[in-house]
């Protein structure tokens, strides 16, 4: 059985942090509440107050949000090591996502007091919680940033092209990046599919149709 | 050393901190000065780098195909470059200049290991992700925007409609303008 010092460390050689320990960081997990999660159980719902954050230890989340006509769409797949609704704790925002169990799956949970104590601690624990968050919305930011770089890139005549224009999925999946969700090979096959959803959208839909 | 221990106490986000605590920081990260127009950071340059300014002002600029675009300003007790402490091998994505004489706390990674725990630092810390959290939540909720935003209506016929309406603006077109062509 894995000990917090092993999830620290896989955590850490998947998302690498200067200056953080593994010890320092299995002490951040030891203040986090084990949760088993069944296969289709919802960790946190869109929507919703966040009230928490997560460790994914073991297992695969899938990530959803609902689209303009309300039904869920796939935005991203997690699989541990992954940090979960960190964004929520911080900005005080509801929560911007379903995540769902996709198989059985293991979660450390840190509930907001926790969390905060934490946070203002000047001890290697909280200096590990606060460099794991900051690496990790910087890494968002620089995701999105240059996703927005490749999208907004003229076109080599330099004419706008309504033919060649970015699709909403497009700005969906930056979005998804900012708050933190890895798009992976599989969201970007479901993402792929939701364009013919829009494309039938703006079949039927001549304001959507105009968007684009 | 002082003065700058004074205008470090000064700043609302280090008024609880105690002045041995900020003796420290500015032992570890010394403050420079940089004169009116100096560039602080270079777009493109390796970021190793981030500064907390003290006093003064610094603009924010951004080189979009030989023309130059200010996007922002700095001010005192706040911290740019950022990205440098917590990315490794990253690059400057504006030029970053000063706008006043100015004086600034070098934030280098190693500064930030080292005084990890020191309660300015946490302090700093902190503040860092109130900011980064609001930058990524308004740059999401622009681009959402450029997605959910109404498409101009259509010009009303009649003979004042003489000349075709313009197209609407592209998704593309949107965000360029929002975020500059990079």
């Amino acid at each position: 059985m894995a000990t917090l010092l092993d999830h620290a460390q896989r955590f850490l050689d998947a998302h690498p942090v200067r200056g953080v320990a593994p010890h320092s960081f299995a002490a951040v997990l030891q203040a986090a509440t084990i949760r088993r999660l069944a296969d289709g159980e919802a960790l946190c719902t869109e929507g919703e107050p966040g009230e928490d954050m997560a460790f994914l230890y073991q297992g695969t989340l899938q990530v959803t949000r609902r689209g303009p006509d309300g039904q869920p769409r796939a935005l991203a797949t997690l699989e541990a090591p992954a940090l979960v609704g960190h964004m929520a704790l911080i900005d005080r925002e509801p929560r911007s996502a379903t995540c769902t169990a996709a198989g059985p799956a293991i979660v450390g949970t840190l509930d907001r007091r926790a969390w905060a104590t934490l946070l203002g601690e000047p001890t290697s624990r909280g200096m590990a919680l606060r460099r794991v968050l900051l690496a990790s919305l910087t890494r968002q930011m620089a995701a999105a940033n240059g996703r927005i770089r490749d999208i907004i890139r003229p076109a080599d005549d330099g004419v706008e092209d309504f033919e060649d224009d970015v699709r909403p999925s497009e700005i969906m999946r930056v979005s998804g990046v900012l708050e933190g969700w890895k798009v992976d090979a599989a969201t970007e096959a479901a993402l792929g599919r939701m364009e013919v959803v829009y494309d039938d959208d703006a079949r039927r839909n001549p304001k959507i149709r105009a968007l684009r | 050393m002082s003065s700058d221990v004074d205008t470090l106490s000064a700043l609302y986000l280090f008024q609880a901190v105690p002045r041995p605590s900020l003796q420290a920081l500015l032992q570890v990260a010394p403050a420079v000065s940089f004169s009116i127009a100096q560039p602080v950071f270079r777009q493109g340059d390796a970021a190793e780098s981030a500064l907390l300014l003290l006093s003064g002002r610094f603009t924010v600029e951004v080189q979009e195909g030989g023309a130059t675009r200010t996007i922002g300003e700095v001010h005192p007790g706040e911290v740019v470059g950022e990205t440098a402490l917590f990315l490794p091998g990253a690059r400057r994505t504006a030029t970053v200049r000063a706008r006043e004489p100015s004086r600034a706390l070098v934030l280098r990674p190693e500064v930030m290991d080292l005084a990890g725990q020191n309660p300015a630092v946490v302090l700093l810390e902190q503040h860092l992700l109130g900011t980064l959290s609001r930058r990524i939540r308004s740059t999401n909720l622009a681009i959402q925007g450029v997605w959910k935003a109404e498409a101009p209506a259509p010009a009303p016929p009649g003979p004042a409609a003489a000349a075709p309406p313009p197209p609407p603006p592209t998704l593309r077109g949107r965000l360029a303008s929002l975020f500059g062509a990079r």
